[in-house]
């Protein structure tokens, strides 16, 4: 595999044409000095066995991420593995690939809450207002957008930043505090009326 | 800076993410990675042959724009063709035959009412086909009935002529008007009584014919 270190890509408008953007921007600008990683990791070598690494390390943790976010712990193993082996093929471009995974698990759980509301010709999750079941609360964070349910995940149960989270969710740490307030207020309002 | 609510929030995502069990399956990873790499080559194919043959139908076209040239000078003809001697006047293209406006020698079937000529240089002229009778029919003569305007000459194919409209003839006459001389076929003509409608039918030829 050739050095392809300092490569700095951004495929937002490919992929918002593609598939509704599951992929993840590359994080991080031009380095002023050679990555820690090193040029030399990729799919081969020393930059498989990385990979294979970064896989073992961070795939539970994406699951059950993904598990929240798309509420279904059937679905988010496939959509965290789709989501590894795009990373696969861009590993030697990704410079900090955990943001990057999670942000890629972040879109491909919006795209499957897209695809499952086409597919029962329902709108978003937030229009049903029916009784509470048994477990509330998870009742409530289901009924919430999805982008306030990513943030409220994001911040409650792996406990980033506002500048992370921003980066997840590509917008501002300002959004986010705002996503994140109106989705408490929305979860109160529904649990405790 | 959390109330109960965020830390009844928290407790609960932790739950929840606890009951996810998780099994690593760098195997299964390869492996689709893998079947994606090589779904990806017969895609890349058919993309490549697609774009072959767009482009080979942009260059042919460009080709038949470009050799002559003619093309787009055909297309941006006018649509009308002006017969000789006669300036403005315009009918139909490949229309050879004889005219039914009165310009010319033969029977004039048409009264030109106005002519209007437009800012563009379209030159509009209309006619009046003479009040329900065929042209110029002298008033003692055998007009043929309202209704029945047998075009002047035969309309030539695919030239543009003026279609006669024909009314329905009677289609039923009351047997106790019309003297059990009546009929009741289509287009046929009462021979004596009057017609169901009262008065006198399209149909019936004038007194002295």
């Amino acid at each position: 595999m050739g050095r392809l270190g300092y490569i700095v890509e951004d495929e937002r408008g490919a992929r918002a044409g593609a598939d509704g953007g599951d992929g993840a921007d590359v994080v991080g600008a031009v380095p002023p000095t050679p990555p820690a990683r090193g040029s030399d990791e990729g799919p081969s070598g020393t930059g498989a066995a990385s990979f294979t690494a970064f896989y073992a390390d961070h795939y539970p943790d994406l699951v059950r991420l993904a598990t929240l976010l798309s509420g279904s712990a059937d679905t988010a193993p496939d959509l965290v593995q789709d989501c590894f082996v795009r990373l696969h093929g861009r590993w030697t471009a990704v410079q900090d690939p955990l943001p990057y995974a999670r942000r890629s698990v972040v879109n491909a759980c919006a795209s499957h809450h897209r695809r499952v509301a086409r597919g029962r010709r329902l709108p978003t999750p937030e229009a049903p207002d029916s009784e509470l079941g048994a477990d509330e609360l998870e009742d409530a964070l289901a009924r919430l957008p999805a982008r306030q349910r990513a943030a409220v995940v994001l911040r409650y149960y792996s406990d980033l930043p506002d500048a992370d989270i921003a980066r997840a969710l590509r917008c501002r740490p300002g959004t986010v505090r705002s996503l994140i307030h109106r989705a408490l207020k929305d979860l109160r309002e529904r649990i405790e009326p | 800076m959390s109330d109960a609510f965020e830390d009844r929030l928290r407790a609960h995502l932790a739950a929840t993410a606890d009951r996810v069990t998780v099994d690593p399956d760098p195997d299964a990873l390869m492996e689709r990675s893998g079947g994606r790499s090589a779904r990806r080559g017969p895609l890349a194919g058919g993309v490549v042959a697609l774009a072959v043959i767009v482009l080979g139908a942009g260059v042919l076209v460009g080709v038949n724009l470009g050799g002559t040239g003619s093309t787009a000078a055909r297309r941006a003809a006018p649509s009308t063709t002006t017969l000789p001697g006669r300036a403005g006047a315009s009918v139909a293209p490949g229309y050879s035959g004889p005219s039914t406006q009165p310009s010319g020698g033969g029977p004039m079937p048409y009264t030109l009412v106005f002519t209007r000529t437009t800012a563009s240089g379209v030159t509009i002229r209309a006619y009046a086909s003479g009040g329900g009778t065929s042209g110029d029919c002298p008033p003692a003569a055998a007009c043929p009935p309202v209704g029945i305007v047998p075009a002047p000459v035969p309309c030539p194919k695919g030239a543009m002529c003026a279609v006669p409209s024909v009314s329905p003839p009677a289609q039923s006459v009351s047997p106790a008007q019309t003297g059990g001389s009546g009929s009741t076929g289509a287009g046929t003509m009462p021979t004596g009584g009057q017609a169901a409608a009262g008065g006198q039918s399209p149909l019936v030829p004038p007194p002295d014919a």
